[in-house]
């Protein structure tokens, strides 16, 4: 059978606007199936929502990104678990702790060993036991390991792993160099989660003893969750792990995180009823989803901090002066009104008001230009040019940067605003290369002795401005290995009048814990990490 | 034609080794330290040093090199820095999502862009070509993350006709078995058609988004290369002769057009696959883009390499399949010009 061209011409023609028509009408026709399956009818209903990252690594000791700590830590269990406040719009964690996979745990007389028995028949998701045999591999994995989170074993006084013996099959025993109450706080944080030592043992290589990469995207769950569904590209769903030493602890029928990598879409996906829950959106953003009818915000105060750093080894940042007349001119409440819309706090100090030791005696730094002005005049420093760099993909701190760049304008000191790419802001960052720079930390376990040491210790990790001060860093480590609470606030007090005096970095503010979630979400949960528990979240 | 065959082959081959060293310097160039990046300020130098030594970031550059050609010899793109695995494997676990719009975009823009051009040309000087003119204007001028915005809030959040950004598949919905990895495609093929038809509700307004920018370039092409041919002996002697407009349009024009118009597809695609990070980040395509984009973030140097160096490849492949096609339609090419 022959066609003629014209005919066939008609017909490609005709194949391609069907194609395309079926394009846009299947786009516009039937509704998608409802978000998390099957399980909808359960009881304990499913939720979907939308993290600032993806989730990158299954392992809690390896994760990359935020939503990474939050989903790993949904696959172990600790030994012990944070007792949460109910009073604010969110769950809080407090300084208190109850058992979770521990039935009991001692400490000694001198508080430097620590015993702690397991409850009897644990299983992982697999259904082999849990025993004291994993709790010692963890724990030396974290110390010995592939991930990153060993830098925090010294603080609590653990160095080597035969500080962690297994007495019999429930039983574990940690002896630490010395007595501090950090301790607790640690072994209730998802890095110190409980991982599988028989499928550590089954997968790991000679050139893995640990299995890093078995377990970066597998998991054989102590935790609340197993993971049902992971697309690295695009999402994961959690579902409730039936091995799970205590149902009852989880609210939901699980969890699927969507990765959406535009917070604008994040917000829309949101106000349509696709995802239950949003972090990361922009704050501007978030204030006009205030008014939107069946939406709720969800913003707590948080003990991280957001400060301006100088390099106290690069002129003219080398004079304290200098520094103080900085932090007068700086313009703290419109940072929170015109940056932050109102989901911050002032900075109280470099140990915030609600942290532990907090000491509201130490003076702050308030606006005053002609006081800022007169500070520079007295230490005889004329006008200079500098640069302010930041983290380009912060949004917040872009915007503080022109009230800074203003601020410091009326003082004398002309700011040349500086965003880079994250990777190149923290090389140069490390390298000591910038003079003014801004940047935020937390101090996990809401323990300020470890908030000091990581932004100002001699040599410390985050200590991008080289500063250096023997008395604080003998303050500072003397107040990790007390556990006297009177002791610890003296010498916090101490550490924070020499941050104030020598003023290496300024608070600025404290970022609310923020979240929009739909009407009927509730359980918004807040760890000693600072991360969202998904466990106890819930939907009505 | 064996011999043009070879020597397109040839060219093709010697291209991608170029593509190789100037993306592999390119990257080298751009500050910023993979390993403390994926580390964190909290890692030690030491550990920093170790992480560097395992990706031998700290050979000197021309051993670095001389690793990484090797590597890709034997099909090894490196490791993926920010994430452990094997950029390889990362690229691919994309490259289907991307590989799907960007042929959805494709379709999008030559079923625009083709009877636009081919109606400009017809009437050539009158009103619909006015028209068409006009629409080339605007479609080269919208930017592809303002046209997405806009189609994302009007279509999406206000009219409800098509589905939110939240990329290929409803969120919760399992993807069809793999073959092919293009799920409307896969759905098809293994007797999922509901899968076929959820992928295509959330391919097409990012498809759209894509092709409609597009469709101006095709559009402007065929519409010049149709307009030159209508000049030449043969079509005006076709008219003389009084062979249907219709038909001198289709089959005389038209097919003496395909050479341009050819090359206008082949680039257009080359844009479609390479350009379209903005749009893959703003609907949540999980493709190559995406992923570049956050390589950049990262300082991930393994990932942004062989982003570039698989999306330029594919580039050469297509214009490499172009330049046979040219040879099937013109034989003056395929015989190096001895049919003349």
């Amino acid at each position: 059978m022959s066609i003629s061209r014209s005919r066939r011409s008609r017909l490609i023609l005709a194949t391609g606007l069907a194609l395309a028509g079926s394009l846009i009408f299947s786009a516009c026709s039937a509704a998608a199936p409802e978000p998390g399956g099957d399980d909808s009818t359960s009881e304990k209903k499913p939720l979907v929502i939308s993290l600032d990252s993806s989730v990158d690594i299954l392992d809690p000791q390896q994760y990359r990104s935020r939503a990474a700590m939050v989903t790993s830590g949904s696959l172990v269990e600790q030994f012990i678990e944070q007792k949460y406040d109910d009073d604010g719009s969110a769950r809080v964690g407090t300084d208190e702790f109850e058992n979770a996979l521990a039935e009991k745990y001692e400490y000694s007389e001198d508080r430097k060993v620590l015993t702690i028995t397991l409850r009897e028949g644990l299983t992982f998701k697999d259904g082999s036991p849990l025993t004291a045999e994993d709790v010692v591999w963890s724990i030396v994995r974290g110390l010995e390991g592939p991930g990153y989170i060993k830098v925090l074993y010294p603080m609590v006084g653990l160095t080597s792993a035969d500080q962690f013996v297994a007495l019999d099959e429930r039983t574990v025993q940690i002896t630490a160099n010395f007595a501090t109450p950090l301790l607790d706080k640690m072994l209730a944080m998802q890095p110190f989660g409980i991982l599988s030592k028989e499928s550590g043992e089954e997968h790991k290589t000679a050139d893995d003893p640990w299995a890093a990469e078995w377990f970066r995207e597998n998991d054989n769950s102590s935790g609340p969750y197993t993971v049902k569904a992971y697309d690295p590209t695009s999402s994961i769903t959690l579902a409730p792990n039936p091995n799970y030493y205590d149902q009852d602890r989880i609210a939901n029928g699980g969890v699927t995180i969507q990765f959406v990598s535009d917070p604008a879409q994040r917000a829309l996906l949101l106000q349509s009823g696709e995802i239950d829950l949003a972090q990361g959106l922009p704050l501007d953003q978030v204030k006009e989803l205030e008014k939107v009818d069946g939406l709720t915000v969800v913003s707590e105060t948080s003990h991280l901090l957001q400060f301006l750093g100088f390099n106290v080894e690069m002129a003219p940042f080398d004079n304290p002066a200098v520094r103080r007349a900085v932090a007068q001119a700086l313009p703290y409440d419109t940072f929170i009104s015109d940056v932050l819309y109102g989901y911050a706090r002032p900075s109280t100090g470099v140990v915030p008001e609600g942290m532990v030791t907090h000491d509201a005696d130490i003076n702050k730094f308030e606006q005053n230009l002609d006081q800022a002005k007169k500070t520079l005049t007295d230490a005889g420093v004329a006008p200079f040019n500098t640069t302010l760099s930041f983290k380009q993909s912060s949004a917040v701190e872009a915007r503080a940067a022109v009230y800074i760049q203003s601020a410091l304008a009326e003082i004398g000191i002309t700011v040349e605003v500086r965003p880079l790419p994250d990777a190149e802001f923290t090389q140069r960052a490390r390298g000591k290369e910038l003079p003014m720079f801004m940047n935020s930390f937390l101090g996990w376990g809401n323990d300020p002795f470890y908030l000091m040491s990581g932004l100002l210790s001699t040599g410390s990790g985050n200590n991008f401005g080289n500063y250096g001060n023997a008395e604080l860093d003998a303050v500072v480590q003397t107040g990790f290995e007390t556990d006297d609470a009177g002791e610890r606030d003296t010498l916090s007090s101490a550490a924070q009048q020499i941050i104030f005096d020598e003023t290496p970095i300024i608070s600025m503010w404290n970022p609310n814990w923020t979240f929009v979630v739909r009407d009927g979400v509730t359980g918004i949960t807040k760890d000693n990490t600072e991360q969202l528990r998904l466990q106890y979240l819930a939907k009505k | 034609m064996t011999r043009y065959i070879f020597r397109r082959l040839g060219i093709s081959l010697l291209t991608v080794l170029g593509l190789a060293l100037v993306v592999f310097l390119v990257v080298r160039i751009l500050p910023g330290d993979a390993a403390a990046a994926r580390l964190g300020p909290e890692a030690s130098e030491a550990d920093i040093e170790a992480l560097r030594k395992s990706y031998g970031l700290d050979q000197p550059i021309i051993v670095q090199l001389g690793d990484y050609l090797l590597g890709l010899l034997q099909g090894d793109l490196g490791t993926a820095v920010s994430t452990g695995r094997q950029v390889a494997d990362e690229m691919f676990m994309r490259l289907p999502a991307t590989l799907e719009l960007a042929i959805a975009g494709l379709i999008v823009a030559l079923l625009i862009g083709f009877p636009l051009g081919m109606l400009a040309a017809a009437y050539h000087g009158r009103m619909p070509d006015g028209f068409a003119r006009i629409f080339a204007v605007i479609g080269s001028s919208l930017a592809p993350v303002w046209l997405g915005l806009m189609l994302i809030y009007g279509l999406y959040s206000v009219a409800q006709l098509f589905p939110g950004p939240v990329g290929r598949l409803p969120i919760g919905m399992t993807p069809p078995a793999h073959v092919t990895g293009l799920y409307v495609l896969d759905g098809l093929l293994t007797g999922n058609p509901e899968s076929s038809w959820q992928a295509l509700r959330y391919l097409a307004l990012p498809a759209i988004t894509l092709g409609l920018g597009a469709s101006a370039a095709v559009l402007k092409m065929v519409r010049s290369a149709m307009i030159a041919t209508a000049e030449s002996g043969f079509v005006r002697t076709a008219r003389a002769y009084g062979v249907p407009t219709g038909e001198v349009l289709w089959r005389d024009q038209l097919r003496n057009a395909m050479l341009q118009v050819l090359t206008a597809i082949g680039l257009v695609f080359g844009f479609l696959l390479g350009g379209n990070v903005v749009v893959e980040r703003m609907f949540s395509w999980p493709g190559v883009g995406r992923l570049a984009f956050d390589a950049l973030g990262s300082n991930d140097l393994e990932l942004l390499q062989g982003f570039a160096l698989i999306v330029g490849t594919i580039y050469i492949v297509l214009n490499f399949a172009v330049d046979l096609v040219y040879g099937l339609i013109d034989p003056r090419i395929r015989l190096g010009g001895k049919a003349s």
